[in-house]
């Protein structure tokens, strides 16, 4: 899932999936354990299917967190279920969504 | 994605307007006729909200909505309770088992749509 | 699936429940009955049963109030709202219970049932508002003064809040709906997820602007719990909706999280009340409120001014939307004590459970279903038929163990017809109270074998003259009391309904410890009704069955119960149709027991295939006494009858092919069989006989169900079609009339 690229020193991670309540715990885990923060993140969200309430907030925490180390946290792609819940939540602003490209057909 | 509704309820006539008027909202439904009917139906499969009467033959509503919020697959699934004005303490006893939400009976189908469209949209 | 399917199934569920709930009344008066004179130490096991009964009946006004709320079937809901309300009362033990609650709690059913009724013909309204209404009134001369129905408006709207305030205090800041949410930690727990609440607000208007508020959340990891809800919106919100409407949409949030709405135009104070209530640094939501347009930048200036000069508490007497606090406070009471008791509740509900779902289909379906297996089991006859003949043994083998299960898939789909016979025993329970009571007699009602199954359509067809025997041997059996006395029987009489399954077919029987039948007066009066003649010599047996003659009545009083115009004779015609005969064994002073043998099913039977000319017929396999070789110098024809000489027997008898008019000349051989029905016996004579097979009825078309003597109609194997004779009648031909002028 995480992937420290050692030539430019910036994190890749790729969420997949579902982003839901059923599986915050999972994910939370797994993020909470990568240790990030140190260097910046390129997050690839072009393949999550479907997004609720608890995956946004875990989004905002993973940005609340990089913020905090003064590391930048970038969604470089994101799928239309993404897009959907971020606007929804009038978080394009917050995450810089809006050139972000859509990837089609993953969403619900 | 289509919504997958549980509709749990002993009265085959509240099941089948329910289902009807869910399915033509473009939800997806199964039924069960008792608490015990519908533990069985949580089989694993995606169900995005049940909708369960309180009063029932072999087992209540209360009962099943504490099976169910013990079951990781579904312990997060919205629940609607159907009560009725005169279960004030049932509604309570549902809202402590984890059924958040009810809808009261006698309702209009739309009412129950309305319900659900506020859970699952 | 429609609406209207729907209503079929309600008006089909709540004959069931309506059933039910007479049933349980009934068990419940007889409780108190017995409860009068009960000992204490059972008087633990009765009051849990009571509980139970109380809560079942409960259940089935309930239900069939609930559902037809759903119909907005307005008559019925109000009508079972007032049976409900008095049940819960009962179950609370509000009120107690008396015979005569039980009365009109019966007649509420009755009631019930009638609107029911109608409602399956088509009739939405009510339909004797007089009775309705004087039910009521019984029902409320019932009910604790105190109690008259002022809990169902307890629930409807305790926070009547204020119209939309068009007033504003300074420059008007925007028509939107401001709407203030900050969800409780529980909420994605619970299934209650912020963003549905959101997009169905989409669906209520436009959603002009949103603030995700995450003030709460931690900003590492070590704090944050993923299933926890740290989230808060302020959004901007335009529609139309009426305040109620837009309130109703946090309507399962509300208790537990914290919703603000703010309708259009409101006074700016209103703005400040929740810049107050909700946040440590009001400039920050000030501008979260700007942000979302619902205050202007000036009007934020404004309204921060005026705070500062005025004291919090003031604030606070202009909240908006806080409403309900004390019954919060009361429901979470509430909800404290509810998991104590649901605890135990849900162990005993537990054990009180067994497993068995059930599933409802529409009759049509199974028919149908049970028509195909039928042509199933016919050409997997032909089938085997077929191998036989191919001499190929594997083939052979295959086909019968194919064979072996369509037999089983058959007796299978037939069980699906199945239903037990407790339903329609228990409905005798009410009759036999109500008619008691009205001769005046005293009666107990005992049902055993209610788990026998048989086919529902012979359940639905036996239920009138069941009705009939049971009424008349509560009215012509069982005795007054005062006779009882002095005949040294127990003055209450016993009523024994039973049912049990004898070789293919169900044995039902109806036992009264009543007069028992007086043979010589009914021989009197039939001679007197010139229903026989005097000369007649007749065993005992078939003096009973006298009584089953058309105009047959022996009670001196004519009771307005058995008397009503249809006789026994209706009763047993009854019977017969459905392939089924009565039985009478009774000793006088002592009793009477009528025994019903009836078809388990009326789709399937066990026959015997004869042929005449090239024409296949099939006589049901019961009804047949042996097959003989006609000899045509014992057979005698005597004013258009025919008789044969069968070991100096006198047997009636018809030719098929007469009967049906084939014009063929008669085979040199021909075979009679003979078949009985009752005691009578007649021959029925065929050209060949080939043997016993088992097959399926299927009904005769519109055009020929004037054809006497012909039940129905059999597929044969190879594809031919073989009528099924209908003992029955065909005897009543061969006895009663010339057949030559019955059938063209």
């Amino acid at each position: 899932m995480f992937n420290l690229d050692n030539s430019t020193m910036i994190w890749h991670a790729r969420l997949e999936g579902e982003l839901t309540i059923y599986h915050a715990f999972e994910l939370y885990q797994a993020l909470s354990s990568a240790n990030m923060g140190e260097a910046p993140l390129d997050l690839d969200l072009g393949q999550v299917s479907l997004v609720d309430s608890s995956g946004v907030q875990l989004l905002v925490l993973l940005k609340k967190v990089f913020a905090r180390h003064h590391q930048e946290l970038r969604i470089v792609t994101c799928s239309e279920a993404v897009k959907d819940a971020v606007g929804l939540f009038g978080l394009n602003g917050f995450f810089g969504l809006t050139a972000v490209p859509v990837t089609k057909g993953t969403s619900e | 994605m289509t919504k997958r509704i549980l509709i749990v309820d002993d009265s085959a006539s509240i099941r089948q307007v329910v289902s009807t008027t869910l399915q033509g909202a473009g939800y997806e439904t199964i039924e069960a006729c008792d608490g015990m009917d519908g533990l069985k139906k949580l089989d694993g499969s995606k169900i995005n909200l049940i909708i369960s009467d309180v009063n029932m033959p072999k087992m209540d509503g209360i009962s099943f909505v504490k099976e169910l919020k013990a079951n990781p697959a579904y312990k997060f699934t919205p629940v609607i309770m159907l009560t009725t004005e005169s279960q004030e303490d049932k509604k309570a006893q549902g809202k402590a088992a984890g059924a958040k939400a009810w809808v009261v009976k006698p309702f209009q189908p739309q009412q129950m749509l309305t319900a659900v469209e506020k859970l699952v949209m | 699936m429609s609406m209207d399917a729907a209503l079929i199934t309600y008006v089909e569920e709540c004959r069931e429940l309506l059933e039910q709930m007479e049933g349980d009344l009934l068990a419940l008066e007889r409780g108190l009955d017995t409860s009068d004179d009960s000992t204490t130490e059972t008087e633990d096991d009765n009051e849990i049963a009571w509980c139970e009964l109380i809560n079942r009946i409960f259940r089935s006004a309930h239900t069939v109030k609930g559902s037809a709320g759903v119909f907005g079937l307005d008559h019925i809901v109000e009508f079972t709202h007032e049976v409900e309300t008095l049940l819960d009362q009962l179950r609370e033990e509000k009120i107690t219970l008396t015979s005569s609650l039980i009365a009109t709690l019966l007649e509420c059913k009755d009631h019930c049932l009638d609107l029911i009724e109608c409602l399956a013909d088509g009739v939405e309204e009510e339909s004797n508002p007089q009775r309705a209404e004087r039910l009521v009134n019984e029902l409320q001369t019932f009910s604790p003064p105190a109690e008259k129905d002022n809990q169902s408006f307890a629930v409807s709207e305790s926070n009547n809040n204020e119209s939309p305030a068009i007033e504003r205090l300074g420059n008007n800041g925007s028509g939107h709906w401001h709407i203030s949410l900050r969800f409780h930690a529980e909420a994605l727990r619970e299934g209650m997820d912020p963003m549905s609440f959101l997009r169905y607000l989409q669906k209520l208007g436009q959603i002009v602007s949103v603030v995700t508020v995450s003030n709460e959340m931690p900003d590492n990891f070590e704090k944050f719990d993923p299933e926890a809800c740290y989230l808060g919106f302020e959004i901007g919100f335009v529609s139309h909706e009426s305040k109620q409407t837009i309130e109703d949409v946090f309507e399962f949030i509300r208790d537990d999280s914290q919703v603000r709405i703010i309708p259009p135009f409101a006074e700016l104070e209103s703005y400040l009340s929740l810049i107050s209530e909700l946040d440590q640094e009001p400039r920050r939501l000030g501008e979260i409120l700007v942000e979302c347009g619902s205050l202007t930048p000036e009007e934020l200036e404004q309204a921060l001014a005026i705070q500062s000069s005025k004291p919090q508490h003031a604030l606070g007497e202009i909240l908006i939307n806080r409403g309900n606090t004390a019954p919060q406070v009361v429901e979470a009471a509430i909800a404290k004590q509810a998991q104590s008791t649901a605890g135990r509740s849900q162990n005993e509900d537990r054990a009180a459970s067994k497993d068995g779902g059930t599933l409802r289909v529409e009759a049509d379906r199974v028919d149908e279903l049970i028509n195909l297996i039928g042509e199933l089991v016919i050409s997997g006859a032909s089938t085997a038929i077929h191998s036989q003949d191919s001499n190929n043994d594997a083939l052979t083998e295959s086909v019968s163990t194919l064979n072996e299960l369509i037999e089983e898939v058959r007796d299978a789909s037939m069980r699906l017809r199945m239903v037990e016979i407790g339903a329609t025993f228990n409905r005798f329970q009410r009759v036999v109270r109500d008619v008691a009571n009205e001769l005046g007699k005293q009666v107990t009602l005992s049902i055993t074998g209610a788990d026998t199954e048989l086919d529902k359509t012979v359940v639905e067809k036996i239920g009138d003259p069941l009705m009939h025997l049971v009424r008349n041997a509560l009215d012509h059996g069982i005795e007054s009391p005062a006779e009882r006395e002095a005949k040294g029987k127990p003055l209450n009489g016993q009523l024994k309904l039973n049912a049990y399954h004898d070789s293919g077919s169900i044995v039902i029987e109806i036992i009264d410890d009543g007069a028992g039948l007086d043979a010589e007066r009914i021989r009197a009066k039939a001679i007197e009704k010139g229903l026989i003649d005097s000369t007649y010599e007749l065993n005992k047996e078939d003096i009973y069955k006298l009584i089953f003659a058309p105009g047959f009545s022996t009670a001196d009083a004519v009771t307005n119960l058995s008397g009503r115009g249809v006789g026994m004779d209706v009763v047993r015609n009854n019977i017969v149709e459905l392939g089924g005969r009565i039985d009478i064994d009774s000793e006088q002073g002592k009793g009477t027991k009528l025994t019903l043998h009836l078809p388990l099913t009326l789709a399937i039977i066990d026959g015997f295939l004869v042929g005449v000319e090239e024409s296949p017929f099939v006589i049901p396999l019961d009804s047949i006494r042996e097959c003989v070789e006609l000899q045509q110098d014992d057979a005698v024809e005597k004013n258009g009858r025919q008789y044969m000489n069968l070991r100096n027997e006198v047997l009636p008898f018809v030719r098929l092919r007469e009967l049906f008019g084939m014009k063929t000349e008669r085979p040199i051989r021909e075979n009679v069989v003979v078949v009985h029905y009752g005691n009578q016996k007649a021959g029925i004579v065929v050209d060949r006989l080939h043997g016993e097979l088992q097959t399926v009825i299927k009904p005769l078309g519109q055009l020929f169900s004037q054809l006497q003597g012909i039940g129905g109609s059999s597929i044969m194997g190879n594809g031919e079609v073989a009528l099924i004779l209908d003992i029955p009648t065909l005897m009543q031909l061969v006895k009663d009339k010339q057949p030559h002028h019955v059938i063209h």
